[in-house]
């Protein structure tokens, strides 16, 4: 499974940020979000949706000097385990697509897909994310 | 005691000492006034000295939210600025949505109290539970979109929220606006010029803190489930979806109350130039939101042809498309786009200036007004080459024209005397927002009875009378309906949603008890916003306004509209008059407009009785 975003619906809300800080880490916060979006006005007047796209190549996993990578079977994905993670952002450094960042409290953050029933998706009003199963 | 959903944490500032300090909020106050309005007006009764002036170092500019922001609560990306009014002389909160919000609450702060003047342009930056005041001698002059790009570049984040004045706030003219995400203002009754008193350019904040409540996954699942019904799937919401404000233009044509030429009449017949259908099918680029907001009402515009090509603004709204278009004559959207990014940046508040431009191009195309005292303007009806040099002109008072108008309309027609004051279109010196009465009568009333000035969003008739079934040209009953306006907006703005959520008392109260695991009702909220429109108006009683304050434009009163709908009508004075004393009779006040004891006794603001004067005898 594979989330995918359709930026050009985005009108920058941010629900789809605090919505995912709230099911992970029980914060509302951007700074703990797997999804970011950034708003670049007036010039070229677009949003930018980030997120890990769960990519075929996976560079992310190779790079990880703690093998703090594993798989989840079951979606098909990479996910993160926050125990490992040094914060060395490495992950960060190889994602070709932005799809990773650290958070404040210097651990990666990278999408999960939520148990395969992503929040975004529950909450962005104008239909930005959507779950391919590919 | 703590209430789940606020931070705890007031900020203070003293520009004077050039200090800033961390304090608890008043719970007491948390509890018996919510937050926004209601927290803003009682820190606004204990912290403004009475009488003080609004743009001394006594007045007191402050900053509040309330305890849905920064959630996932439908419409939360709201906050307002407070102070003492410089145009209306009592209470002005001015609400803003954007980013700005949630930002404050995730660095660690409810509110913010400013006090004092700084001796140089200073900027605040709040983050992450602390404050500094910073030097902001090299961005003073600037506009607030080279503000907003200066202090990212010196903070190095270009995730940090700007509030910035332009160089209208720093003039001190009277229209001045507070920029926020660069197109969002807090504007009208001069809140612009009482920060640009303080010698203060900019609030910053950037907040990585959070928010959590002890309840997180039951409020997340309230909010999900409210995103969807109070929000996208409420009928009520789908023109705010589809079109915005813009999609008033029509609807006030139609109905004979888009002022146009300074409110000489209520139709316009460029409407259509400037209408919701033109604007998305020339210009719209894309739908913009606010925090939290799922119904994206801005629309961010470009024009793409002619010569303002390449102008973008998040706009323009409904009362920018009539007050700087039909009410100046003007129905070239293009031009109106322009304008609107002029005011924007240079911190003016578009209603005010529009209202400004319209009075003076009355007066010349009267001969009241010289072509040498409008700097040598060609001020005619509709003139682009003029009408778009105009926010300039005032916002730095430039020239004789400039001098004239930087108040505004009333202090302009006093400095002219003679008959101008008749086309001055001013409540408590704020001009007119672009509802003319003489098509939904009730409207003189709720402009007349805000506190700070004209203004159309503390109550609203020209949703059922103008746009709606009930009729507009009788004043007979109507005044109960502002009295609920005012109690029901004082309620819903000290939670802190944004307008244009249409929700009820049991939405309201749903969602209030999600953030605060409270367990209010809907006779609880009715009686804070009774109490909180008691507690404001006590303020401005203080200082010094009553009914005398409480009036209606000259010309609604007594020149009739010209054509459409509102052929022949106006808002004779005696019913306006007597609409008024059933509103105060209403609200338990006394024939001078003057909360009664009783009054203030009902809605537990004894303690507020004992400051009053007038309640001593």
């Amino acid at each position: 499974m594979r989330l995918k975003s359709d930026e050009k619906k985005c009108v920058g809300c941010l629900l789809c940020t605090v919505a995912c800080s709230a099911k992970h880490l029980k914060t509302f916060n951007p700074e703990y979000s797997d999804c970011a979006v950034e708003d670049r006005f007036p010039e070229p007047g677009e949003y930018h949706v980030h997120h890990c796209t769960q990519c075929d190549e996976h560079p992310c996993t190779g790079s990880c000097p703690e093998e703090a990578f594993f798989e989840d079977k079951k979606l098909g994905i990479w996910r993160i385990d926050w125990a490992k993670c040094n914060g060395c952002g490495n992950c960060i450094e190889v994602c070709p697509y932005e799809g990773c960042w650290l958070s404040p409290k210097e651990k990666s953050l990278k999408c999960d897909l939520c148990d395969g029933n992503p929040e975004c998706i529950q909450v962005c009003p104008k239909g930005v994310y959507e779950l391919v199963k590919e | 005691m703590t209430i789940p959903g606020y931070t705890g944490k007031v900020l203070r500032v003293d520009l004077t000492a050039g200090k800033v300090s961390v304090e608890p909020i008043n719970w007491d106050w948390a509890e018996k006034f919510i937050g926004g309005r209601g927290l803003a007006a009682r820190y606004a009764w204990a912290e403004i000295k009475p009488k003080a002036d609004p743009l001394g170092p006594d007045n007191v500019l402050m900053i509040w939210t309330g305890p849905v922001q920064g959630t996932m609560v439908p419409l939360n990306g709201r906050y307002l600025f407070a102070a003492k009014s410089p145009t209306a002389g009592g209470f002005v909160d001015s609400y803003v949505g954007g980013h700005f919000a949630p930002e404050l609450k995730w660095a660690g702060f409810d509110g913010v109290i400013i006090k004092g003047k700084s001796a140089k342009p200073v900027y605040l930056f709040i983050k992450d539970g602390n404050a500094e005041i910073r030097d902001a001698s090299k961005i003073w002059g600037k506009r607030v979109d080279e503000t907003q790009k200066a202090i990212r570049e010196e903070l190095a984040d270009d995730k940090v929220r700007v509030a910035a004045i332009g160089p209208a706030g720093e003039g001190l003219c009277k229209m001045a606006c507070i920029g926020s995400d660069l197109y969002r203002q807090a504007g009208r009754s001069g809140i612009g010029t009482v920060m640009g008193s303080k010698n203060l350019k900019a609030v910053a904040v950037r907040g990585k803190l959070g928010l959590k409540v002890p309840h997180m996954d039951k409020l997340v699942e309230i909010c999900k489930e409210s995103l969807k019904s109070d929000g996208i799937d409420n009928a009520d919401n789908a023109a705010m979806i589809t079109d915005g404000t813009p999609i008033l233009i029509d609807m006030s044509n139609d109905a004979g109350i888009l002022p146009t030429r300074n409110f000489q009449a209520g139709t316009f017949e460029g409407y259509k130039g400037v209408n919701t259908e033109t604007l998305k099918s020339t210009v719209l680029v894309r739908r913009r939101a606010c925090f939290g907001c799922v119904l994206a009402c801005a629309s961010f515009t470009r024009v793409r042809e002619g010569r303002f090509k390449g102008t973008a603004v998040e706009g323009p709204e409904y009362e920018t498309l009539a007050l700087c278009g039909p009410n100046c004559g003007v129905g070239d959207l293009n031009a109106i786009i322009k304008f609107n990014l002029e005011c924007d940046m240079l911190g003016l508040d578009t209603m005010s200036t529009g209202d400004t431009v319209a009075f003076a191009m009355e007066l010349y195309e009267r001969g009241i007004l010289k072509k040498d005292d409008a700097n040598g303007l060609d001020l005619k009806w509709g003139n682009i080459d003029a009408y778009i040099q105009m926010p300039e002109i005032i916002a730095r008072r430039k020239g004789k024209l400039g001098q004239l108008l930087g108040d505004g309309v009333t202090a302009a027609a006093k400095k002219l005397g003679g008959d101008a004051y008749k086309y001055a279109v001013a409540v408590k010196n704020v001009e007119l927002p672009a509802y003319d009465p003489r098509g939904t009568m009730t409207m003189s009333l709720a402009y007349a009875t805000s506190e700070r000035g004209a203004d159309h969003n503390r109550s609203w008739p020209a949703a059922v009378e103008a746009y709606g079934t009930v009729n507009p040209w009788t004043t007979e009953g109507k005044a109960a309906m502002v009295v609920e306006d005012h109690r029901r907006t004082a309620a819903k703005w000290s939670i802190m949603f944004c307008d244009f959520l249409s929700i009820g008392y049991p939405s309201i109260a749903k969602l209030y008890n999600a953030v605060t695991a409270k367990n209010v009702d809907e006779a609880h909220l009715r009686h804070v916003g009774e109490r909180v429109w008691n507690l404001i108006r006590a303020f401005n009683v203080r200082e010094g306004l009553d009914v005398k304050d409480d009036v209606q434009p000259y010309r609604i009163a007594n020149d009739e509209l010209p054509d459409g709908k509102t052929k022949g009508h106006k808002v004779p004075q005696n019913e306006f008059e007597a609409m008024r004393a059933e509103y105060y009779k209403l609200q338990n006040w006394d024939a001078r407009g003057r909360p009664t004891k009783e009054a203030l006794h009902a809605v537990e603001l004894d303690d507020i009785a004992k400051d009053l004067d007038y309640l001593k005898k």
